[in-house]
This record gives C-alpha cells, sequence and structure tokens, in this order.
C-alpha cells in the first residue's frame, strides 16, 4: 500500500489523528518509496511570495442603492435614442474598468519596482468587455506584451500569470480594449487603463 | 492569510506534479487563494478542500483553449515525480491530460487526478469526492477506456 501525497503532507504538518498517524508511520517503516516521497516534503524548502492582497470592496449604504435605482429610473423616463448596440469605445466610462498591480516582494499595490520584482495584475472591468481587454507594457519606447490572454471581467479579477520588471525606465502597464499595436500608453487613449511603475 | 501560509507549499506541490511548470503552479495557488479572499465572510479551510479546490482550478486551466497552450509550452518533465502506484502513469503527460479533459467528464477527470498524481487511495477518493468507493472505481474505468482510446500504450 501507498501513503498519498495528501496523507504525508498531512502527517508533515502535524494534521493526522492518532490512528491515522500511526498507520502512516507503519507503512513509513516498510516502505523507502513512502519515506523518500516525505523526505521530499520536508526538504522542499520554496517559499512562497506573499500574497496579493486585493483591496475590500466598500460596503455600499441602503440609501446609496436607493438612489442609484432612483438614477436609473430617471434615466428609463427621460426620452432619447439609444444606440441599437454598445461600442466599445463608447462605452467604458471613468472608473469602470481599473487596474491594481501587487508586487509579489510587498504583497501590496505597488507604483514602484526594483529590478527583478514581480507583479500580478488585478482588473475590475464590466462583463460585456470579457474577452476584449488585453494587456500591454511599454518602457524606454518600447512595447512589450509579457501577459498573454485575456480575461473573464468581474471585480479585483486576477490576471493569469505574472510578470517581472528590470531596466530603470518607468514602465506603464495598460489594459486596453482597442488594437495595442501602438508605441506608446497615449495611443491607446481613451481605451485604455494605465498605471506607471517608477524604478526605485 | 493563516490558510495560505499553512497549506500554500503543499498545494504548490500537487500543482506542480499535475501542471509541471513553476509559475503557473504558482499562479494557480495564488489565485484559488485571491478567490477565497473575496467571499464574504473570511474561513478557514482545511487541506483536503483545497486540494479539490485546486484539483478543479487545474483542470480549468487545462480546458481552456489558450492556457492549454501555454502549459504544453511550459511543461518542463524535470518536473514529472516518481509514480508510485503504476509507472505507466509517467506515460500521463499533460497533454494526454488535455486531450482526456475533452473527452470525459470533470468528475473523472478529478478521479483521475487524485488515483495517479496524487495517488490517493480508493476510500480516500470516495472520502474526499464524497462519493462511494464503487463510483470510483466506475469512474476510473471510464478514464481506463478513454485512456486506451486515445493512447493505446497506457494502461492505468
Amino acid at each position: 500500500m501507498t501513503v498519498s501525497w495528501l496523507q504525508l503532507e498531512r502527517y508533515a504538518l502535524g494534521e493526522l489523528s492518532g490512528d491515522e498517524r500511526s498507520q502512516v508511520e507503519r507503512e513509513l517503516a516498510d516502505s523507502s518509496e513512502d519515506r523518500a516521497c516525505l523526505d521530499a516534503i520536508l526538504s522542499d524548502d520554496t517559499v512562497l511570495p506573499p500574497l496579493p492582497v486585493p483591496l475590500r470592496k466598500k460596503r455600499t449604504a441602503w440609501w446609496a442603492g436607493a438612489a442609484a435605482l432612483a438614477a436609473a429610473l430617471a434615466l428609463m423616463l427621460m426620452p432619447r435614442d439609444l444606440p441599437s448596440h454598445r461600442s466599445v469605445s463608447d462605452g467604458v466610462k471613468g472608473g469602470e474598468v481599473a487596474i491594481t498591480l501587487i508586487s509579489e516582494r510587498t504583497g501590496a499595490a505597488a507604483r514602484s519596482f526594483r529590478d527583478g520584482d514581480r507583479f500580478k495584475l488585478l482588473l475590475t472591468c464590466p462583463t460585456w468587455l470579457t474577452s476584449r481587454v488585453h494587456v500591454v507594457m511599454f518602457q524606454d519606447g518600447q512595447r512589450y506584451t509579457p501577459l498573454s490572454d485575456t480575461v473573464e471581467c468581474g471585480n479585483q479579477v486576477p490576471w493569469p500569470g505574472a510578470f517581472s520588471l528590470d531596466g530603470s525606465g518607468a514602465v506603464d502597464v495598460c489594459v486596453t480594449w482597442t488594437d495595442a499595436n501602438v508605441r506608446a500608453p497615449r495611443d491607446l487613449e481613451p481605451d485604455a487603463v494605465c498605471e506607471r511603475l517608477r524604478h526605485e | 492569510m493563516d490558510s495560505y501560509r499553512r497549506y500554500g507549499p503543499a498545494l504548490l506541490r500537487k500543482a506542480r506534479r499535475l501542471l509541471r511548470n513553476e509559475d503557473d503552479a504558482l499562479d494557480a495557488v495564488q489565485t484559488l487563494f485571491l478567490d477565497l479572499l473575496q467571499r464574504p465572510e473570511p474561513e478557514q479551510f482545511e487541506l483536503p478542500w483545497l486540494y479539490r479546490a485546486l484539483t478543479h482550478r487545474c483542470l480549468n486551466m487545462m480546458r481552456d483553449r489558450k492556457t492549454r497552450s501555454r502549459l504544453l509550452a511550459r511543461e518542463t518533465t524535470a518536473m514529472a515525480y516518481p509514480a508510485r502506484i503504476a509507472p505507466d502513469v509517467q506515460a500521463l503527460g499533460l497533454d494526454v491530460l488535455c486531450k482526456l479533459s475533452d473527452r470525459v467528464e470533470e468528475s473523472v477527470m478529478e478521479t483521475l487526478i487524485y488515483r495517479f498524481f496524487d495517488e490517493l487511495g480508493l476510500e480516500e477518493i470516495a472520502s474526499v469526492m464524497n462519493v462511494s468507493r464503487k463510483t470510483v472505481q466506475n469512474r476510473l474505468n471510464r478514464a481506463a477506456e478513454a485512456l486506451q482510446a486515445l493512447t493505446p500504450e497506457v494502461r492505468p
């Protein structure tokens, strides 16, 4: 019989009951393979980077909800021509799309970087932008796309993967929903949200 | 988050066994805990529950076409581990797992991963998934049939 990785991990963490622990110890005494696996766990000295901590959503007061509902009703009652479909460039208003860059070194939102610092990007965007946003970065006049893929939009959604920075120039990290094949952040406006990271 | 500090390394080892590259393994673990942090009420999680949540997350990564191509490009065979249950399972590379995930349902993939990557016994899988031992065996049989259709040389 083999002791599962889950049991070995729980054994190493001291989480098994007395009976379970005795059982695992009997298996370990009989199996050099199991002992090798336990040794692999105990000798793994990987230290996880701090968990990027997203900002907590503020609790919305009941009256704010009521005011929003009243505003929505007023808008519905106003006579106007509505577009038949939503255009991306027209649709995103300030604040609907936001990015937070979390440094794995500090575990907090960052405005600067040191050489080799690794970052994760948290994105807030409306659901209708899902699969239409992508990340593009600029440093010293060069354009980079270190994060491929796109994401399902939502609140503080972690972008898959992470990116590292070095060099002495400031870096503009942009999330855009337009053609990103440009040379500078200003060329993305107004269809992008950017954050600047300065070199420490 | 206490659970991240306590269980993060164990989960990272599991993600490495499955995804076979350090960056995506770390990403899977971190995004799991980031999602847990977004829950309205803070909770304490136990390792078996987290193992299961991480398994689902890794399976989702394999199913997503864009993530899949990145995973396959980054796969590092050096991260393969000594298989104690069935040496043939070494042939269960990421490519085969990804293809298999298109052919069988999630519960079968999950069972397969517990058995051959986490090396859980049938009783243990039944307990983690809250199903009977017979259901576990049926799912493993279905996985074996799908695997044989896919790669005749692999017989778990």
